[in-house]
C-alpha cells in the first residue's frame, strides 16, 4: 500500500508520498511521483488502484487548469476539493468507481492560510489540520496526534514529518523506497531534495 | 426571394456576394468579420505580438469586467479575433476544452498549428452542417510549441481555411492594415520593433489612439502579458512624434499618403 | 427530541473509518432555514445528500416563494431515498423542527430508503442507537422545558456515547425554540 501523508504548519503544506511501485511481489519503480500540481498553490496526492489514480488526477488536473483559463482567476481550494469530491462521488455510484484516495493540499495567498482536504475512494471530503491514507495512517496518525500543533513553523513541520517517516522505515512490514516530500506554500508547490 | 432569410440560423443583411466561397452563409459570416473591430499579429524573432482595436467603452459601463478581444487558450497560447463577440466566444471555450483535452490524453501541451487547425476544423464544420450558421468570426492565434522557442502566427476564416503569417491583420480595414505591414515589416525584429509595428499598423485605423488599443505580448517560456496602458501611452507617443518628423521633412511635396 | 414547544437535536463530532479516527470536527446536523436534519451513516452519502437537499430546499423556496414546513421537508427526504431503493444511500436521517404556523414540534427518523417513523418523544440513529434508546427512554418525559430539554438530550447523548467505540470526540447540540436557536459545543472525552 501506498503512503499519503500531509502536514499543515502555520503558513505552508507539506506532502509527502512514498516513491515505490510494486506489482504483485516485484518492485517496479522507485522514485514515483504520486502527485499533481492542480494551480500555482494547491497540490494534489493520490493513492490506489493503478491505472485509476493518475487519470483520475489528471482529469481533475485538466479540469481545474481548464476553470482557470476560462475564468481568468484559479479555483479556491475549497472548490477543488468539493470539485474533485463531487467526481469521485458520481463515479462511486457509476458502473466503474475509482478507486482513489486523494489529499489535497493548498495555500491560499490572500488569506495567507494552508488547507488541507483528506477525500477517500468513497468520496468523504473532510478539512484537517494533518492526515495520511492507507496502512502508513495507523503509525503517523497518533504521532501527529501528539505532536503536531497548527502554528508550528514549517522547519518544525518538516522535523515532525521526518519523524513520521522515521517511524514508518521502522514498522512497515516492505520498503516503500522512501518518501518524496513537496511543500505548498506562498511561493507556490516545490518538490525538496531527498534528505529534506 | 431565396428561403434563407426565413431560418434562424441563417446570416441576413446585404445583397449576397458572389465568388468562390462555399456558400452565401460564409459570405456573410465574412461580412460579419469585416464589420468586427481590426486585430493584428506580428512576429518578431523571439516574441509575437498580438494588437487589438479595443471599442471605446459606454460611460456606464464597467470596463473592468467587459470582455476582451485577446483570450489566453492556455498557458502558451494566445488568441485574437475579430468579427461577432458572442460567437468568437463559443469558438474560444471549445478551443480552451481541446486545449486541455489534448493535455490529458497525450501529456503533452498542444502546438500553436494543431489548436489552430483544430479551431479551422471547428468553423469549417458549421459551414456544412444541418441548422447552424458558420461562425461570423476570424481569429489570430499565436504562440510557442512546447519546448520551443519559434514564434508561431496563425489565421482562421469563417469557411475553415488556415494559414500561416508573419505578419497579418483581420477586420475593419484589415486591407489598410496589412499594406502598411507589407511595407514596414523586417525579417528578425526585437521585441521593442515588434511592439512597435503593431502599435503602428493598428494607430493606421484606430481614431482615438492608445485609450482604444490593446497590446498582447508572448515570448516562449514565459505567459502572456498585456501592456500596460502607460507603456502603451508612451509607445504611442513616440509614434506620432515620428510621424509628424517625417511630415515635416516631406511638407514641401503635397502628401501622397492616403488613408482609407 | 421534542420538549414544550421547543426540540433539540444532538450529534457526535467523529468521523471515522472502523477503529481509526479521522476527523473530530464532522458535523452531521444540518441546517434548512428552521427545519434541521440530522445524517449519520457513510460519510460521502452524508455529505451528498446534505448538499442535495440544500439544492432542493432552495428550489422549493424560490419556487413557492415560502419557506419549507418540517412534515414537508421530511416527505421529501423520504421521496428522495426511495427514489435510489435499488442502490441506496447508506443514511440514518432524522428531522427536527418547529411547525411555523402552530408551533408545534415536529420529529421523526427514516430508514435508509426512506420509510418515516414519527414519533412524538425521541429519534434517534446510528451506530450507538442500542445505548441511546436505553438513555432517552429512562431520561426523558413529556413536556420539557428548553433548559431541561438541553439537560436530557445532552446527558442521553453523552452516556450512549461513552458506551460506543465508534462514536464521540465531541458533541453538538441545537435546542429549537420558537424565536431562538442555540447552539452548544460540548466538551466531551477525547478517546
Amino acid at each position: 500500500m501506498d503512503i499519503l501523508i500531509g502536514i499543515t504548519t502555520k503558513d505552508s503544506v507539506l506532502i509527502a508520498t512514498s516513491k515505490s511501485v510494486a506489482r504483485g511481489v516485484s518492485v517496479i519503480k522507485t522514485n514515483d511521483d504520486k502527485t499533481r500540481e492542480l494551480t500555482d498553490h494547491s497540490l494534489l496526492a493520490f493513492s490506489g488502484e493503478s491505472g485509476d489514480t493518475t487519470n483520475f488526477a489528471e482529469y481533475i488536473q485538466a479540469n481545474i487548469r481548464l476553470y482557470g483559463t476560462r475564468n481568468g482567476f484559479e479555483m479556491s481550494n475549497k472548490a477543488i476539493a468539493s470539485f474533485t469530491r463531487n467526481e469521485l462521488a458520481s463515479a462511486l455510484r457509476s458502473r466503474k468507481p475509482y478507486q482513489v484516495n486523494i489529499l489535497i493540499g493548498g495555500y491560499d495567498v490572500k488569506k495567507k492560510k494552508a488547507t488541507l482536504n483528506w477525500i477517500d475512494y468513497l468520496a468523504a471530503n473532510v478539512e484537517l489540520p494533518y492526515a495520511a491514507h492507507g496502512y502508513a495512517q495507523y503509525y503517523v496518525l497518533s504521532l501527529l496526534d501528539r505532536h503536531h500543533d497548527p502554528n508550528m513553523t514549517q522547519e518544525q513541520g518538516l522535523e515532525l514529518l521526518k519523524d513520521c517517516i522515521k517511524e514508518l522505515r521502522l514498522r512497515m512490514p516492505i520498503d516503500f523506497k522512501g518518501v518524496q516530500v513537496k511543500v505548498v506554500d506562498e511561493a507556490g508547490v516545490r518538490k525538496l531534495p531527498e534528505d529534506f | 426571394m431565396s428561403g434563407y432569410d426565413r431560418a434562424l440560423s441563417v446570416f441576413r443583411q446585404h445583397p449576397p456576394p458572389v465568388n468562390a466561397n462555399p456558400s452565401i452563409e460564409v459570405e456573410y459570416a465574412l461580412e460579419a468579420v469585416k464589420r468586427g473591430t481590426c486585430a493584428v499579429g506580428v512576429k518578431g524573432r523571439d516574441v509575437v505580438v498580438l494588437g487589438c482595436e479595443k471599442r471605446s467603452a459606454l460611460k456606464l459601463q464597467d470596463t473592468r469586467t467587459t470582455p476582451s478581444k485577446i483570450c489566453k487558450i492556455d498557458k502558451h497560447l494566445t488568441l485574437a479575433f475579430a468579427g461577432l463577440n458572442a460567437d468568437a466566444r463559443v469558438l474560444i471555450d471549445k478551443a480552451r476544452v481541446e486545449a486541455q483535452s489534448h493535455k490529458l490524453t497525450l501529456e503533452d501541451p498542444a502546438s500553436v498549428e494543431y489548436i489552430t487547425k483544430y479551431i479551422a476544423g471547428v468553423q469549417q464544420r458549421y459551414t456544412q452542417s444541418g441548422g447552424v450558421r458558420p461562425f461570423g468570426v476570424s481569429t489570430l492565434v499565436i504562440g510557442f510549441d512546447p519546448n520551443d522557442k519559434v514564434p508561431k502566427l496563425y489565421q482562421t476564416e469563417p469557411s475553415g481555411i488556415y494559414s500561416a503569417w508573419k505578419a497579418n491583420a483581420i477586420g475593419r480595414s484589415s486591407k489598410t492594415v496589412r499594406d502598411l505591414l507589407e511595407k514596414s515589416y523586417e525579417e528578425d525584429m526585437d521585441r521593442e520593433a515588434s511592439v512597435k509595428l503593431v502599435i503602428k499598423s493598428l494607430l493606421e485605423v484606430v481614431q482615438t489612439g492608445a485609450r482604444n488599443i490593446e497590446i498582447a505580448i508572448m515570448s516562449p517560456g514565459s505567459e502572456l502579458e498585456l501592456l500596460d496602458s502607460e507603456t502603451l501611452a508612451t509607445y504611442v507617443a513616440d509614434i506620432e512624434a515620428e510621424k509628424a518628423a517625417e511630415a515635416a521633412k516631406k511638407k514641401p511635396r503635397s502628401s501622397d499618403q492616403q488613408q482609407a | 427530541m421534542a420538549g414544550k414547544d421547543c426540540i433539540a437535536i444532538a450529534c457526535d463530532l467523529r468521523l471515522g473509518m472502523q477503529s481509526v479516527g479521522v476527523s473530530s470536527n464532522f458535523e452531521k446536523i444540518f441546517e434548512y432555514d428552521s427545519v434541521y436534519l440530522g445524517l449519520t451513516g457513510l460519510a460521502t452519502d452524508v455529505i451528498t445528500l446534505s448538499e442535495e437537499f440544500r439544492m432542493k430546499h432552495n428550489m422549493y423556496k424560490m419556487r413557492e416563494e415560502r419557506r419549507m414546513e418540517p412534515d414537508t421537508f421530511a416527505n421529501l427526504v423520504s421521496s428522495s431515498l426511495y427514489e435510489k431503493r435499488f442502490g441506496p444511500y447508506f443514511v440514518g436521517p432524522i428531522v427536527a423542527g418547529l411547525n411555523s404556523k402552530t408551533g408545534k414540534p415536529f420529529i421523526c427518523g427514516f430508514d435508509l430508503i426512506g420509510a418515516i417513523d414519527f414519533a412524538k418523544d425521541f429519534i434517534v440513529a446510528g451506530t450507538a442507537t442500542d445505548q441511546l434508546y436505553g438513555m432517552c427512554e429512562s431520561l426523558w418525559e413529556p413536556d420539557l422545558e428548553p433548559e431541561d430539554l438541553f439537560e436530557t438530550i445532552s446527558q442521553a447523548l453523552l452516556n450512549a456515547q461513552d458506551r460506543d467505540a465508534l462514536s464521540g470526540w465531541g458533541a453538538v447540540v441545537y435546542i429549537i425554540t420558537k424565536d431562538k436557536v442555540v447552539k452548544r459545543l460540548l466538551k466531551t472525552r477525547q478517546d
